[in-house]
């Protein structure tokens, strides 16, 4: 008998060796985000899909995950390559697990790193990218100091890369515990969702397209960051 | 808008193709042979004006393999200083589009090996032909090389090619990473005199890729505990195919084609290429030696008996496609097969229903709160002819009065009678303010009530979308599952050929009888533990069993396994025959069970969506309708009141 296969394993990694640039997205859903904010998100995390569907070389390379935190931490989308991807719908509600979060977006790296070293698949410095209106209610959890240790060492080590956006109210001064030194966290300018992703769309892009010897250059997040941080 | 070519002409602007870091590439409307790139950065710097006119100088055989422009474009006739160049528009795709397998069925559908072969010697061309101009690419990537159906390429991005002109080095300045020869890894570029050896590098990776069907050369299981980035893999000559003596930190990937199904001449050149010169750069294989190695393959291929698209070497030991096919289960030159018309089922009709679930959108309703409405009601409540007799009475009252007091009062006490009609005034003014509180009163209640309205039409919206929320997730579900449909099929399609040819294998196989062969190395001994465990031809050799054979160490078995791979070799399978009936009619089963399920589904989500949406608008109507009667309540009660002061 044929076993259903869902859709995204049919792009295997053996029917596209290019490299691979993961990148989790770790997005609030808890209670505070409702209305207006999340169906923002909503659309966002769409457009961000769009536009990497768009270019060919981004939609081969860029694998996407989407982890919730909300009433509880929830894989919503495990790495799917943008064409494949249909992003969920997301609802807001309950606290803010962000520490969880992060530690289970770690992992969740980390297997998919396996996967492709087996599979002979080279990879790119994987990104996470949080976004959060609130401040974490497991900061004195455990989660919240292994989240931070994860991410200082990832970054040390340059095996990762963190960005922290903080929406609306929230508490950048707790989100910049967990965010390198280096790259403290920004506020987004209003709901300026969709810009945000094509910043980040654009930014995935030019992961694997820097000239040599240049830094990382990313574009300029002016379209969607509030100065007034 | 118009672009000006260097003689004046105009062009008018179409169609933007892409952009790029450096500028945006338009077609010309007039044009099918030329194309527009327009700078972001404006004024171009001095340096690279001059730049772009020493490209206008380069001889036109060079012309043949790179998009040079053909004139300088000025935003206004006249213009001493350049936004733009006019340059050949080339037509076709990416190269990465050919060599990697996913982007190769989207945009080469059906392209063989023979293909990759072709336009592996074009790229090979290309750079000669520069080269012999004296002229380095400098940024070789994938990006930079276009294919044509006719596997001719065309390198575009000009403008980074580095040359020299009038005695003057213009360099490239740009690099990618990933095409960044080991030696250049982590300097930059900016400013660098790159050579010909530079290019090399860029030009092997690419003639790796094209042959090797999108597998890099230093991407591989590996065989190390440290990871390298896929830069300190360059750095470190890290060639997962094979080494030059040292240790090797990476071996082939699981499902890449083996090495030995090109000639040994191409594989000595990889080796240089890629694997030699730990030590320092030394001199990699030029365009010159590719073409000769290419070409040789390209005269020496042949079919795959099993598959009308599985070219390869003929000094290949198996076919290589094949051999990948069994390793992972993924055909990398499927060519046109499976695409047979069972292919459109319900095609047409999913698609339109996908579509429409996807439209499910809700549309939250506000209410409107009449403003223009309320202003010509508070006109309309406030016609003047009603004012001005008011007004009018007052003054009235006022002067009769004053002559009231004149008239009944003894000369000389007009001062208090003006006084005490002055006071009977403010008396007439109390009264109105009264009456004015209680107006006053009511228009808070009012606003208080019409307060309310805001709450519950947010009531009504937020339960509107917990109810179709879930709703419209369903259908988005269900509209991604619909348009998977064609993909599910080839899926499913793919892997009941994988299944047949194994089934086939399998049948092949049996007929190698292990008692009536002579394999090298095994004895009666073994061939009695063989025969009583249950492996009687070599369809039954298989790892797992092969091992667990009481007292058979790891050679005996490797002896028996490479046994098997030979007899695997003599088989001859035809994958682009038709499956067989029975198979093809249990996918189209399968399909079509599928689709009548979904499709029942979407209408039915569809259905009960559109029912809460028409619920929710009656209720919305009401509440919109109790609102503008609040609302006019409220304005009467303002006339009212201003009516008063
Ligand atoms: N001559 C051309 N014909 C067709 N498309 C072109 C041509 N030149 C550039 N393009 C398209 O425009 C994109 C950007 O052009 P490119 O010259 O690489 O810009 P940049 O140097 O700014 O990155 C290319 O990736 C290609 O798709």
């Amino acid at each position: 008998m044929i076993e259903q296969t869902p859709f995204h394993s049919k792009i295997t990694l053996a029917s596209n060796p290019e490299p691979r640039c993961p990148c989790v997205l770790v997005l609030d859903t808890s209670g505070s985000m409702g209305g207006e904010p999340i169906q923002q998100l909503n659309d966002g995390v769409q457009c961000l899909v769009d536009e990497l569907c768009k270019d060919g070389l981004a939609s081969k390379r860029v694998e996407l995950s989407i982890i919730t935190f909300g009433s509880s931490v929830n894989l919503a989308c495990d790495f799917t390559p943008p064409t494949a991807m249909h992003p969920p719908v997301f609802d807001a509600e309950g606290p803010t697990p962000m520490g969880e979060a992060v530690v289970r977006a770690h992992a969740a790296i980390e297997s998919r790193k396996e996967e492709y070293r087996q599979a002979g698949i080279q990879y790119y410095r994987p990104w996470i990218f949080l976004i959060t209106d609130g401040e974490p209610t497991d900061s004195n959890s455990e989660h919240w100091s292994k989240a931070i240790q994860m991410v200082r060492e990832g970054e040390a080590a340059k095996r990762l890369l963190f960005f922290g956006v903080a929406v609306n109210n929230a508490n950048q001064k707790t989100l910049d515990q967990l965010c390198p030194a280096t790259r403290p966290s920004v506020k987004l300018q209003g709901l300026h969702f969709s810009e945000m992703f094509r910043w980040l769309s654009s930014s995935l892009k030019s992961v694997s397209n820097s000239t040599p010897g240049a830094q990382l250059q990313l574009p300029s997040p002016h379209g969607w960051t509030s100065i007034d941080a | 808008m118009l672009i000006f070519d260097e003689t004046g002409r105009a062009w008018p602007l179409g169609k933007e193709i892409a952009a790029g870091g450096e500028g945006k590439v338009y077609r010309l409307l007039d044009s099918t042979e030329y194309c527009a790139k327009l700078y972001h950065k404006l004024p171009i710097p001095a340096l690279k004006q001059d730049k772009l006119r020493a490209l206008r100088s380069l001889p036109a055989s060079a012309r043949q393999s790179a998009a040079i422009p053909v004139s300088l474009g000025f935003a206004t006739s006249g213009d001493p200083a350049p936004h733009s160049v006019i340059l050949p528009l080339v037509k076709g795709h990416d190269i990465y589009e050919l060599y990697n397998p996913q982007g190769r069925q989207a945009h080469f559908r059906g392209a063989t090996f023979e293909f990759l072969v072709a336009a592996a010697k074009n790229v090979a061309a290309a750079f000669h032909s520069l080269h012999e101009h004296g002229i380095i690419v400098g940024d070789v990537n994938e990006q930079n090389i276009k294919v044509r159906t006719d596997a001719t390429v065309s390198i575009i991005d000009c403008d980074s090619f580095q040359f020299e002109h009038a005695g003057r080095l213009y360099t490239s300045d740009v690099g990618t990473p990933l095409w960044t020869p080991p030696e250049l890894q982590g300097l930059s570029v900016h400013g660098l005199a790159r050579t010909k050896n530079h290019d090399a590098f860029g030009l092997a990776q690419l003639v790796f890729l094209l042959l090797f069907a999108g597998r890099y050369p230093y991407a591989g299981r590996p065989l190390t505990n440290t990871p390298l980035s896929p830069e300190e893999a360059i750095q470190r000559h890290a060639f997962a195919y094979a080494t030059a003596g040292s240790a090797p930190l990476l071996g082939p990937p699981p499902g890449a084609p083996p090495f030995e199904s090109i000639p040994p001449k191409l594989r000595e050149l990889f080796i240089q290429a890629f694997a030699a010169g730990s030590a320092g750069p030394v001199e990699r294989p030029g365009a010159g030696a590719w073409i000769e190695a290419l070409q040789d393959l390209a005269d020496n291929l042949t079919l795959c008996p099993g598959s009308h698209f599985h070219v390869h070497w003929t000094g290949a030991p198996s076919c290589p496609w094949c051999s990948v096919m069994r390793a992972v289960k993924v055909d990398l030159f499927p060519g046109i097969a499976g695409r047979v018309e069972e292919n459109n089922i319900g095609t047409q009709e999913n698609s339109v229903l996908a579509k429409r679930l996807l439209d499910l959108t809700l549309h939250p309703l506000e209410l409107v709160e009449p403003s223009t409405f309320a202003v010509t009601s508070f006109i309309a409540n406030r016609p003047t002819q009603k004012s001005q007799p008011s007004f009018r009475s007052a003054a009235k009252q006022f002067l009769v009065s004053v002559a009231t007091l004149f008239t009944n009062r003894p000369a000389g006490e007009s001062q208090p009678s003006v006084l005490s009609a002055a006071m009977q005034l403010l008396g007439f003014s109390v009264t109105k303010e009264t009456r004015g509180n209680a107006l006053t009163k009511e228009l808070e209640k009012l606003e208080e009530r019409l307060f309310q309205f805001s709450n519950r039409s947010e009531e009504l919206n937020l339960a509107h979308r917990a109810q179709c929320s879930p709703l419209l997730q369903k259908a988005s579900d269900l509209a991604a599952r619909l348009r998977d449909i064609p993909a599910m099929r080839e899926e499913a399609l793919k892997q009941l050929r994988v299944k047949h040819m194994e089934a086939a294998m399998d049948k092949f196989l049996e007929r190698f009888l292990i008692r009536r062969i002579k394999i090298p190395g095994i004895g009666e001994a073994r061939l009695a533990a063989l025969l009583s465990a249950g492996i009687t031809t070599a369809a039954d050799v298989r790892e797992e069993a092969v091992k667990n054979v009481a007292w058979f160490g790891a050679a005996t078995a490797a002896k028996l396994l490479e046994w098997r791979r030979q007899c695997e070799a003599q088989f001859k399978f035809d994958a682009s025959a038709p499956l067989p009936d029975p198979l093809r009619s249990r996918i189209n089963e399968l399909v079509r069970t599928n689709l009548a399920a979904l499709v029942a589904k979407g209408k039915s989500i569809e259905f009960e969506f559109n029912q809460l949406t028409a619920a929710y608008s009656k209720d919305f109507g009401k509440l919109q309708q109790e609102f503008e009667s609040a609302i006019k309540e409220r304005a009467a009660v303002q006339a009212e009141l201003s009516k008063k002061s």
